[in-house]
């Protein structure tokens, strides 16, 4: 099957397209007015460059950094949030507790900019703990807000009613009446987004996914529209947070699900690496990972040579997040970043676009670590600089501004790396996307890593990444109820519901390779309690296998018996399909760069191997030495 | 093999604060499970500490000397890899009884290489009021089960005769059992982290690195107090003034000399015959969390610090209680305590310091017992707002200082208890005026949906509230009411104890926090 993955960053779009063996590569400029018209240009470069038609592909993967990027940079849509009344500061209250302990000025942990306070309504209407219903929703006035929200031009709207996670019957009161008024606008409903207790966090769950909604689904419906235009008839799936693959559908209705896709894929390809060309599977140093573009640098990890590791709730890009995703911490902190000098010569980066501040991106041209040379304007930014601070020429400005990003990174990695009780000293460095490759050295030498591991393409990580990835089908239902109060027959009658779900979701069958089913369960140990993720080979036929997979897992993670008979909050059913594209290892056939220093251009990206390291091939890639441990 | 001291300790750090992720989930009670309210420690083998869970500062100041009195009831040769510790005793470096500790030895390669520790609020420990927090107590006899030292059990299992101790004397035992399971839970996992340190880099070098931690953080921060300016800097705050109460005035003065902190609370009030006093781990928590926040991230947090700071407390005080004063309410005295600290620091570096938060923190507990006869008893905190500048106006609804619990969500809440939370919203307007506003606290509405439900409300700035800096405003005080079904309404004072029948409504309004900079001069 010919495949064509494209990962899509602030700056470039990154193509890999793969039949039989070896994939190809290239980037390409991001620069189409839409997501959507970047990926049809890109496409259509790389038809001329690897000289396929798009009606000839069998499937075509998506991912991309822009829900990512719209985060960091504040931009999403204008929403309206629908909450209880009473609840209409839910989001500003946040949990109460600070981001720093010990800054003395507190700081709030709330995403405050999802929402602006006056497009928030509170309406009347209240379900009790147990979903009874205890005072009726006014649907007249929900008619009036329904006219409003359409006179705001508001782009979306998040429904978040309390306890709508154990009777939805408001909610969906919410989106028959919304829905009929105001036909064009998304509308995200908290029971179906992150159908779990805490009225903050499942508000912060649907607000996002309002906020990315509009934007996203442009996106996929243009994509899928342009290319059904060209004759494409094969599948279209998008890379999620889990390093998986869905379906252009579940993209478009749970954008939420992308948060992390690009970052999660390139984590992926990085697990994939060899370290030498005979790689010891057991026993391989954990892997910290650093994917640096334009805008972010994205902090993974693997273990033994196995797939990053997921988790089931993360704080990312500095939304509280309650779904699945690869263990990832993300830094605002790109080439695209501005640095600015403080008295006394301390040097922080901004993403402000500021034309008199030099960008990373520029200190690393001038120091010569990556292409093209600066223009003398360019140098003179640098000089400009180096004159207000004292310090000696626009090189010396430049080392500054790149050992103080390496600074950053270098702490963000620890802080991360220990977190996971993983000392940096005794694991390999991975370095990706288009600054990993140039900065990984001096990161590597603060943390004293002593290895190094790239890619052929390290530009290109995300899309290699995306060529591994399997597609995932999941059908997801509320359970809210006590484990022991699930029946045998109920659970079989839940299995043929789910199954049926998952079915529609892929209608083109051929050539889908094979599948396994898993079951996805939360649960706790009572009502109240915070939910455990249990995984299930299968699906449960009794609720005692249900306890006895809780009970198992619960030890295991926790070190004891859970305290409580049992409480079931919802059940997936997940459905693997296992991945078919295996990427062979190889030589590098463009170039054989082996031995040398400097500067290195690979395919797609920029190496640049520093005085005291040596540059080996593995078959996937590169590995850099520190020079000591090579002699 | 070198071992980086930064990368050792910030390992450390790791630990403790995937033990207390660990405690969270695992934990039964809704004031831990929502409000977060415990705190973990990792020791070295000789009781100093190594490592803080980032979590309620509160209670930082506890677990060193919790952990010391436990080790001078059991020294240090004579511990057993198999042995679990606990103690309460807020005269012997406790808080009050709720907070009760647990303690592991860590062995590795057959030598004693340090302790897991974490101090938990237990949901009730007997007394006269359920949830142990009595706010008529006058002794601590009044106020619930006093563990001194003890073991607590072996090989990570209670031991039988404390488990019947604990039921006999807990209005919901199997809460607190949970718990202290949970708690030794957390400990065990944070042990086998350690330990798989100490496979790494072998037990003797993890004690050399360990040591050489300490040194580095007590070095780091007796520079910094040797670069201040010496003071004295003196700090002055006190409760409400109230009728049934005699004066509960803290003064402390700040002096910075021969690299030592030195902060003398000669002059504050004598004891006092209700709960608000407070013990040593009070004043010591402050003081900590003022030197960390002045430290930045200059000095590994760890007990080097502790290493380079002095109490002088006047015996039988409110800030220095002796048994057997009744201690349970001692949260607001803390932070009486922590605004006192915080003035007399921001006089030593008035850059870094915004003006005075709210200073408060309100407590308020449901009891009672379920339409089927199951009893419950629920706990949570209420913040207020923060203190306006130095560059920005003041959070609003935040934890502050040494408190950092977070809030009771109202599906948790009314999951627990039939108490249903009509509202909880900003209290606009509530914060003092300045070039940065002081932030505004929270007001928060609730219905009973039971009869005869128990209800335990402590607060504090009702009355004296805490002043701006440089010309900012003060915040509106705190407020609390019950709404009758019957249409009457009863004010309550800081520190009230009522029942509510099915449709009353008790409101409960925090202070905010004060201003920074005169309100003109704002953009």
């Amino acid at each position: 099957m010919k495949r064509l993955a494209i990962d899509i960053g602030s700056a470039f779009a990154d193509l890999a397209y793969h039949t039989e063996g070896q994939p190809q590569v290239l980037k390409h400029p991001a620069d189409g007015d839409s997501e959507g018209e970047t990926v049809m240009q890109a496409i259509a470069a790389g038809a001329g460059k690897f000289g396929f038609s798009v009606a000839d592909l069998g499937e075509i993967r998506i991912g991309s950094t822009g829900a990512l990027n719209a985060v960091l940079k504040r931009k999403g849509a204008q929403i309206a949030l629908l909450c209880t009344q009473g609840f209409g500061d839910t989001l500003y209250l946040a949990r109460q507790n600070r981001m720093d302990l010990y800054d003395p000025v507190a700081a709030p942990r709330a995403p405050a900019f999802l929402l602006d306070p006056t497009d928030v309504h509170e309406i009347a209407g209240r379900m009790d703990a147990r979903g009874n219903e205890v005072t009726p929703i006014n649907r007249a006035a929900l008619s009036e807000l329904a006219e409003r929200i359409h006179a705001d031009k508001v782009e979306a709207v998040a429904v978040c009613l309390l306890f709508a996670h154990v009777n939805p019957a408001h909610e969906l009161a919410c989106y028959e009446i919304l829905s009929a008024l105001c036909p064009d606008v998304p509308i995200s409903l908290s029971h179906q987004v992150d159908p779990q207790p805490r009225e903050y966090e499942r508000t912060v769950s649907t607000c996002l996914d309002a906020w990315l909604k509009p934007a996203l689904t442009d996106t996929t419906t243009q994509i899928g529209r342009d290319l059904e235009a060209q004759g494409f008839a094969g599948r279209i799936f998008y890379g999620d947070s889990r390093g998986t693959l869905v379906s252009q559908d579940i993209a478009a209705q749970q954008p939420g699900t992308l948060l992390a896709s690009g970052p999660a894929a390139a984590a992926l390809h990085a697990s994939r690496l060899r370290a030498e060309k005979t790689d010891n599977a057991t026993d391989a140093p954990a892997r910290l990972t650093v994917d640096i573009g334009s805008v972010s640098c994205d902090i993974s990890y693997t273990k033994q040579n196995g797939d990053p590791p997921l988790v089931p709730a993360a704080l990312y890009g500095g939304i509280p997040m309650r779904r699945d995703m690869v263990d990832l911490h993300s830094i605002a902190l790109g080439g695209r970043h501005c640095a600015m000098v403080h008295p006394g010569g301390h040097i922080t980066f901004s993403m402000q676009a500021q034309p008199h501040l030099p960008s990373l991106d520029l200190a690393l041209r001038v120091l010569g670590r990556c292409t093209p040379l600066p223009s003398v304007n360019e140098i003179k930014l640098l000089e400009d600089m180096a004159t207000g601070a004292g310090w000696d020429g626009a090189q010396d400005a430049a080392a500054r501004i790149v050992t103080a990003a390496e600074l950053e990174v270098a702490g963000a990695v620890m802080g991360f790396a220990v977190r996971r009780n993983i000392d940096p000293a005794g694991a390999h460095l991975v370095a990706m996307g288009g600054l990993g490759p140039v900065l990984a050295p001096g990161i590597a030498a603060l943390l004293s890593m002593r290895q190094i591991l790239l890619p052929f393409a390290p530009g290109a990580a995300g899309a290699l990444g995306l060529l591994h990835a399997a597609p995932r089908y999941e059908a997801s239902t509320n359970i809210a109820r006590p484990m022991g109060d699930l029946t045998a027959p109920e659970l079989a009658a839940l299995y043929t519901s789910l199954e049926a779900q998952i079915e529609a979701q892929f209608p083109k069958r051929d050539g889908l390779p094979a599948v396994q089913d898993s079951t996805i369960l939360n649960l706790a140990a009572t009502a109240h309690m915070h939910p455990l993720q249990v995984t299930m080979q299968g699906f449960p036929e009794t609720a005692a296998q249900i306890m006895q997979a809780f009970a198992t897992t619960y030890e295991n993670q926790l070190g004891i018996a859970p305290p409580g008979s049992g409480y079931v909050f919802s059940i997936a059913l997940r459905r693997d399909a296992v991945s078919d594209s295996t990427i062979a290892a190889r030589k590098d056939p463009a170039r054989d760069l082996a031995g040398h220093s400097g500067v290195c251009e690979t395919a797609a990206g920029t190496i640049w191997v520093g005085d005291m390291w040596t540059l080996h091939e593995t078959g996937t890639g590169f590995s850099m030495h520190w020079k000591e441990q090579a002699r | 093999m070198t071992v980086d001291p930064r990368v050792f300790q910030m390992r450390l750090d790791g630990l403790a604060q995937a033990m207390q992720e660990t405690l969270f989930r695992t934990a039964v009670s809704p004031v831990v499970r929502e409000g977060a309210d415990a705190s973990c420690g990792l020791f070295s083998e000789r009781g100093e500490l190594l490592a803080l869970s980032d979590a309620i500062p509160l209670l930082l100041g506890a677990l060193p000397g919790v952990v010391q009195a436990i080790l001078a009831e059991f020294p240090p040769e004579d511990i057993r890899p198999e042995q679990i510790f606990c103690m309460n005793d807020p005269f012997l470096g406790g808080t009050h009884l709720p907070d009760i500790t647990v303690m592991i030895p860590v062995f590795a390669q057959s030598r004693l290489v340090g302790f897991a520790a974490s101090i938990l609020h237990h949901q009730d420990v007997g007394g006269l009021r359920a949830g142990s927090v009595p706010p008529d107590a006058v002794t601590i006899f009044q106020e619930g089960l006093r563990l001194p030292p003890m073991i607590l059990g072996q090989n990570g299992v209670m031991d039988r005769q404390m488990v019947r101790l604990i039921e006999s004397n807990s209005r919901a035992p199997e809460i607190v059992l949970g718990d202290l399971m949970a708690q030794i839970a957390s400990a065990g996992a944070a042990a086998k982290g350690m330990m798989a340190m100490c496979s790494e880099i072998g037990a003797e070098r993890f004690i050399g690195t360990a040591a050489t931690c300490l040194d580095q953080s007590e070095n780091t921060i007796a520079a910094l107090f040797d670069s201040l300016p010496p003071g004295p800097f003196v700090g002055h705050d006190g409760l409400d003034p109230n009728a049934d109460l005699p004066p509960c005035e803290v003064t402390v003065a700040i002096t910075l000399r021969d690299g030592h902190l030195t902060a003398d609370f000669t002059g504050s009030s004598p004891q006092v015959q209700a709960p608000v006093n407070c013990v040593r781990s009070g004043p010591l928590s402050a003081v900590l969390y003022a030197v960390l926040c002045l430290a930045g991230k200059s000095a590994l947090r760890n007990g080097g610090l502790l290493r380079r700071i002095r109490l002088v407390l006047p015996q039988a005080s409110v800030v220095n209680a002796a048994a057997p004063a009744a201690v349970n309410a001692r949260m607001n005295m803390v932070r009486c305590i922590t605004s006192s600290v915080l003035q007399a620091i921001a006089q030593a570096a008035p850059d870094v310091m915004p003006a005075a938060n709210s200073g408060m923190s309100y407590v308020v507990a449901f009891s009672g017992t379920h339409a089927d006869g199951r009893p419950f008893v629920t706990t949570e905190v209420i913040a207020g707002g923060a203190g306006g500048g130095p560059d920005r106006d003041g959070a609003s609804a935040i934890s502050t200082d040494v408190g950092n619990a977070m809030n009771m969500p109202g599906e948790a809440l009314e999951e627990i208890a039939p108490v249903r939370l009509l509202s909880s919203a900003l209290r606009r307007g509530s914060g003092g005026a300045g070039k940065y506003r002081g932030g505004d606290g929270i007001i928060r509405l609730y219905e009973a949906l039971a009869d005869q439900i128990s209800v335990s409300v402590r607060g504090e700035r009702f009355i004296r509230v805490p002043l701006g800096l440089k010309g900012g405003g003060s915040p509106k005080p705190s407020a609390a009411m019950i709404l009758r079904t019957d249409g009457s309404s009863i004010h309550l004072t800081a520190r009230s104890a009522i029942t509510l029948n099915r449709g009353d409504r008790l409101q409960i309004e925090s202070c905010g926090g004060a201003g920074y900079g005169i309100a003109e001069d704002a953009d």
